[in-house]
């Protein structure tokens, strides 16, 4: 006799009957209540504290105002979601869109991307046909809104044809006082010659949880950029996964990550490199304050046939505070020889050397502060590129130092 | 190219049998096995206590496979858990030992009687499961130095060898440290007093000879206040076709201002090209820095073992006390190594360095794991780590599992790993030279890992080297 299902799993598959069983929910709720949730034995999972999350009973919850929404960046498309559900009332229009639309479904990474696919109240998707140049962004917005003990999920698949580039913005915010498990996956491919650039700005209240999949498959000539900022959400966790299957691609990701007090935050690489000749990036920052935590762990794969591969990962974290915490697991796995791969970490304080340096030319101490912490973190925002999306990071960063 | 690929068969030259009689335990393990084995060495009521408990404790545990390796699990009922030279009364001198194993360890270089006193090393020679002769001893008893086997220390220095067995790696730590506890027949026992610096090096040399054992080798090292030790340890066994196992505990603790310096060179046959036979090397060695200002340094060249799997780890328990580990793992053909260190900041102005080059060739894997761990308590812990990997050839792989854990934000933790390759281009270069082919490859695997050999004793360096040319030639192409 097998166990009784949990709450949690339990709501996901009355949604899942409630949505009429569609393939693609169910075939994710099969997987998921195949595996179950996974806890601190799981080596992916190991610094988190899952029990909570696992032992949520989800609620309806009650509604709240909607939280105050990011001006429209230029020639922006914008797709909103609240609590899951694709609000094409607060979305661009749908005549600008329809034609791409795609039901592609996602192949989620994790147990709970497999929850987000299963409760996921519809599959949204967009091709865009080869060549093709959007006139701005492409926004995805995901709202919280709910009181209470809420169980949300949401999907995206994006499929980029030959040669066509486009920029991705992903934001996450929430309305005072939403709280519960948020998840999402998202699965992005890219063909021959495509260009991504994708930003995350993870920006959830403290009583939700976020927790996040994203697969990447790119191919020749590829070009995928990740910016990836995670400032809110009690507990945060990233999983993301970028399959390189293209000789000549580059891959560039990037993060900053803000764990204030009783935050965790989370970020889960794995770069494969299973083709010759393609070059990686990563750089993951975090900066902690108060018994904040930050958890790094990044794969990296260089397959047998991926010669003269180029790959460079760096891990650097800042502790503010004396209970911060940080875990990083930095992993290289190598099957080719003629590659260049190295990776660093680095866990240290703010230099007294450089403070007493400012101080002395009379620059009060938080200003001394603020001014180090944005010299840390200030190649990751320049990667933002456009002049209102790094003003929104060097808000939050302000936000965070000010806290 | 091809003259590399000629001289790829470096033969494995310890892996003759010696024939001697030997007086060996038949497969199996049970409690009956364990009393057996207490009472043939004569051990005190509460050691086979310790050992009864370790084994009902083993018999709940599962053996762990989170390790990036693959074997077949050994069958633990099909081992012999003791073995020895049947012809094992006291030896007070050389002379005493059996001639023909005393040519047994000419063979493998390690003189066990002139030429060592000659170059101020004492040895302790482990063949199979006991320790054979123990040179040097007089001369050490005169600063009061214990230097014997662990069977020894037991019958003569009863209550150290119960204060501190088991005090770093208890016998609940892992599965092959419950095992070793249970049924470890021989190892060395150090003791160096307060405030000596011991006069020569210690030296250990382990050799399993007989077919379908295991050895299980038992090591302690106590250094008390102030004291000072240079320790060595040496591995060999016969070429065969089965696998055979070897699950070693090492413990190491050193009091305040206390330096231990714990060097292996690991050459364990690692089975032939086919990956058919050679040695399990699953073995538990930790050490602690207990005392303020004490310090625990591991060196470890790793070129043999069909698999490898361990971690030789500091718990830096005493504040401003120092760990390091320096380490060389080559693997070739099919031999597998998940080896490198844990080093567990718990007391003040702590500091750690680890330096690990790992070389693969063949179609061997290769992989580095590596704790750095910074308690709450740990205020301005210090650590650096360096991992190197040197690929040779196409077919293999080369890891880096890095962990760190930091909860103290005082910390200054640094990592880099960097992968290169042996590569034909480095060897044109020094050819245009002039250079040969074969002082090339030894000139470059030299320097990479240089920062390691510098850190061994000179005769280890230099049988290292020699070992890491030989089990390299052949592999560049």
């Amino acid at each position: 006799m097998s166990a009784p299902l949990s709450p949690l799993l339990e709501a996901a598959a009355a949604r899942v009957a409630d949505g009429g069983n569609r393939p693609a929910a169910a075939a994710a709720l099969e997987r998921l209540l195949a595996t179950g949730l996974p806890t601190r034995r799981d080596e992916d999972w190991r610094y988190l504290q899952l029990a909570p999350l696992a032992a949520l009973a989800p609620v309806a919850g009650s509604e709240a105002p909607l939280p105050e929404l990011p001006a429209p960046l230029d020639g922006e498309l914008r797709l909103v979601f609240v609590d899951g559900q694709l609000a094409t009332a607060l979305s661009s229009p749908e005549t600008a869109w329809s034609g791409w639309r795609s039901d592609r479904s996602v192949e989620p990474l994790t147990a709970f991307g497999e929850l987000a696919a299963a409760i996921a109240p519809a599959a949204v998707g967009l091709a865009l046909p080869a060549g093709l140049q959007l006139a701005g962004p492409l926004h995805l917005l995901f709202l919280h809104t709910r009181a209470g003990a809420t169980l949300s999920g949401a999907t995206f698949a994006l499929s980029l044809g030959r040669g066509t580039e486009a920029t991705l913005v992903e934001s996450h915010l929430s309305a005072d006082g939403a709280n519960g498990l948020a998840t999402v996956a998202l699965d992005l491919t890219l063909a021959d010659g495509a260009a991504l650039t994708h930003m995350k700005f993870q920006e959830l209240g403290r009583g939700l949880s976020h927790l996040a999949d994203t697969r990447v498959t790119t191919s020749r000539d590829a070009r995928y950029k990740s910016v990836s900022l995670t400032g809110g959400a009690l507990l945060s966790r990233d999983t993301l996964a970028v399959t390189v299957n293209g000789t000549g691609a580059h891959t560039e990701l990037q993060a900053l990550f803000l764990p204030g007090e009783g935050q965790t935050h989370d970020h889960h690489t794995a770069l494969d490199q299973t083709q010759p000749d393609c070059t990686a990036r990563q750089v993951y920052k975090s900066i902690l304050r108060g018994n904040g935590h930050a958890i790094f762990n990044g794969k990296v794969f260089v397959r047998q046939a991926a010669q003269r591969t180029n790959a460079d990962q760096s891990s650097k974290s800042l502790l503010l505070d004396k209970a911060c915490r940080v875990d990083a697991k930095p992993q290289l796995e190598i099957f080719a020889d003629d590659v260049r791969c190295t990776h660093g970490a680095t866990v240290g304080q703010l230099d007294p050397a450089e403070l007493f340096y400012l101080m002395s030319r009379a620059i009060p101490r938080s200003r001394a502060e603020e001014l180090l912490l944005h010299g840390f973190a200030v190649d990751v925002l320049n990667e933002l590129g456009q002049p209102a999306l790094l003003e929104r990071g060097l808000a939050l960063l302000t936000r965070f130092s000010e806290a | 190219m091809e003259t590399l690929e000629s001289v790829i068969a470096a033969d494995y030259k310890h892996g003759f049998v010696t024939d001697i009689e030997a007086d060996t335990f038949p497969p199996g393990l049970s409690e009956d096995t364990i009393r057996a084995l207490s009472a043939k060495k004569n051990e005190p009521e509460w050691m086979l206590e310790y050992r009864l408990k370790a084994f009902r404790h083993w018999l709940t545990l599962v053996e762990p496979h989170w390790q990036n390796v693959t074997y077949e699990t050994p069958d633990y009922q099909g081992i012999s858990y003791y073995s020895a030279p049947k012809q094992k009364p006291v030896l007070d001198s050389i002379d005493a030992v059996d001639p023909e194993l005393l040519a047994t360890f000419e063979r493998l270089g390690i003189s066990l009687s002139e030429q060592k006193r000659i170059m101020n090393v004492a040895v302790d020679a482990v063949f199979d499961s006991v320790s054979v002769v123990t040179t040097h001893k007089e001369k050490l008893g005169e600063v009061g130095v214990i230097f014997c086997s662990i069977s020894e220390a037991l019958q003569e220095h009863p209550e150290l060898v119960r204060q501190y067995l088991g005090s770093v790696v208890p016998y609940t730590d892992n599965f092959f440290a419950a095992l070793n506890a249970a049924v470890f027949t021989d190892g060395s026992f150090v003791y160096i007093p307060k405030g000596v610096t011991c006069p020569m090096d210690l030296s250990t040399y382990f050799r399993i000879n007989a077919a379908n054992t295991g050895q299980f080798e038992r090591t302690l090292i106590i250094a008390d206040e102030g004291s000072f030790v240079n320790y060595l340890e040496g591995c060999t066994a016969p070429q065969r076709d089965e696998n055979q196992l070897h699950a070693a505990t090492v413990e190491l603790i050193a009091h305040e201002r206390a330096t231990i310096n714990y060097s292996t060179v690991q050459n364990w046959y690692a089975g032939d090209a086919e990956g058919k036979g050679g040695i399990y090397n699953f073995v538990t060695k930790r050490g602690k820095c207990a005392g303020r200002a004490s310090k625990i340094s591991w060196t470890q060249v790793e070129v043999g073992s069909a698999v490898t799997w361990k971690y030789p780890s500091c718990i830096l328990a005493g504040d401003e006390s120092v760990g390091e580990f320096y380490s060389v793992a080559l693997t070739r053909d099919k031999m597998q190594a998940d080896t490198g260190t844990k080093m567990i900041h718990l007391g003040k102005n702590t500091r750690s360095t680890i330096i690990s080059k790992g070389i693969s060739a063949g179609e061997s894997h290769n992989s580095y794991r590596g704790l750095v761990r910074v308690a709450p308590g740990a205020d301005n812990a210090r650590n650096y780590s360096q991992c190197d990997s040197m690929l040779v050839g196409d077919r293999c792989s080369a890891n880096t599992f890095p962990y760190l854990e930091v909860r103290n934000n005082t910390a200054t933790i640094e990592h880099e790993a960097t992968t290169t390759r042996l590569g034909a281009d480095q060897l044109f270069y020094l050819a245009s030279r002039g250079i040969d082919q074969e002082k090339a490859i030894s000139m470059l695997v030299n320097g990479f890992c240089e920062q390691v050999f510098n850190k061994l004793p000179l005769e280890f360096s230099v049988e290292a080297v020699k070992l890491l040319e030989l089990k390299l030639e052949g592999s560049v192409g």
